[in-house]
């Protein structure tokens, strides 16, 4: 099964954005009911930007690579979970989608090596957008990261994450 | 014996090859036209693949576009080489196209049952 968000329903504003999922989860019986969902994480962007503040983030979804390697730094051993969009490289020419995986591998050791969480998502927008869980591997594997691997560490760290039971509001508290 | 030889040899040294399906999605960019839709997918599709992984492997795979009357306009059936098929799968994904990508299969006739299947949700797809 794979769920999209209706691009009609994400706002301009990426900080009024990220209770997206929240919101989501919270109106969707079908996926309340999932155990694997049980906890609620709060999401925002990261768009280059350090100085801000992401203390209160479960998932920083990352917009642009620059000034990643201090962003790791900085919340060393917080296990945020660092998000990439498979949709902003879908359009990318052939040189850009190269060098994005080489870029990607390299963030993906940062992780490892901050203990950050690495999570790769289709962050789709449409049903035609959406991965399947062959593709999603090919891509995986394509990174060099061992696919077993990758979704065993996704499975520890969210299970990590779960009990929190949080959820993101625009002034960026914490409820 | 020599047949028997002459078997084995053949089955380890056949030439194996993978259907992959892709429904095409109409756009508006094209004025839902399917043709030119199907233009577009199949030159953004060869320009990934040979940007991606390289005119050689690109020729290796041995890539056929083949058309079944049988099924509708928007079913495009891509045939390769099993030991490509992930390079191709990747391919289409990166695609600069609407589609989406439809279970792999070893045989057409097979391919043809999971069409059929997802058929079913015909409505889906047109909302």
């Amino acid at each position: 099964m794979g769920l999209y968000i209706s691009k009609d329903l994400i706002k301009t504003n990426p900080k009024e954005n990220v209770s997206f999922r929240s919101t989501f989860y919270q109106t969707n019986d079908f996926i309340k009911g999932d155990n694997g969902f049980k906890s609620l994480l709060s999401s925002s962007f990261f768009t280059g930007n350090i100085g801000e503040n992401y203390y209160n983030i479960d998932i920083l979804t990352i917009k642009s690579i620059t000034n990643i390697k201090s962003l790791l730094k900085k919340y060393a051993g917080k296990n945020l979970g660092i998000e990439f969009l498979l949709s902003d490289i879908k359009y990318y020419d052939n040189n850009s989608l190269g060098k994005w995986f080489s870029d990607i591998k390299w963030i993906y050791e940062l992780c490892k090596k901050y203990n950050a969480q690495f999570i790769l998502s289709s962050g789709a927008c449409s049903y035609y957008e959406l991965v399947s869980l062959r593709v999603f591997n090919i891509i995986i594997e394509k990174i060099g990261i061992q696919k077993k691997k990758y979704w065993l560490e996704l499975i520890t760290g969210l299970n990590e994450k779960q009990g929190i039971f949080s959820y993101y509001d625009s002034d960026k508290k914490k409820v | 014996m020599k047949n028997k030889v002459f078997l084995v040899i053949m089955t380890v040294t056949k030439k194996k090859f993978r259907y992959a399906c892709i429904y095409l999605q109409k756009d508006n960019t094209y004025q839902n036209d399917i043709k030119l839709i199907y233009i577009h997918f199949t030159k953004s599709f060869y320009s990934r693949l040979e940007g991606l992984f390289g005119s050689i492997d690109f020729h290796k795979s041995t890539i056929k576009i083949i058309h079944i009357d049988s099924l509708p306009s928007n079913f495009v059936i891509i045939k390769c080489r099993l030991e490509y098929i992930d390079d191709v799968l990747m391919a289409i994904y990166f695609a600069n196209s609407p589609l989406l990508i439809l279970p792999v299969s070893g045989t057409i006739k097979q391919l043809k049952k999971r069409i059929h299947g997802f058929l079913e949700y015909k409505e889906f797809l047109k909302s």
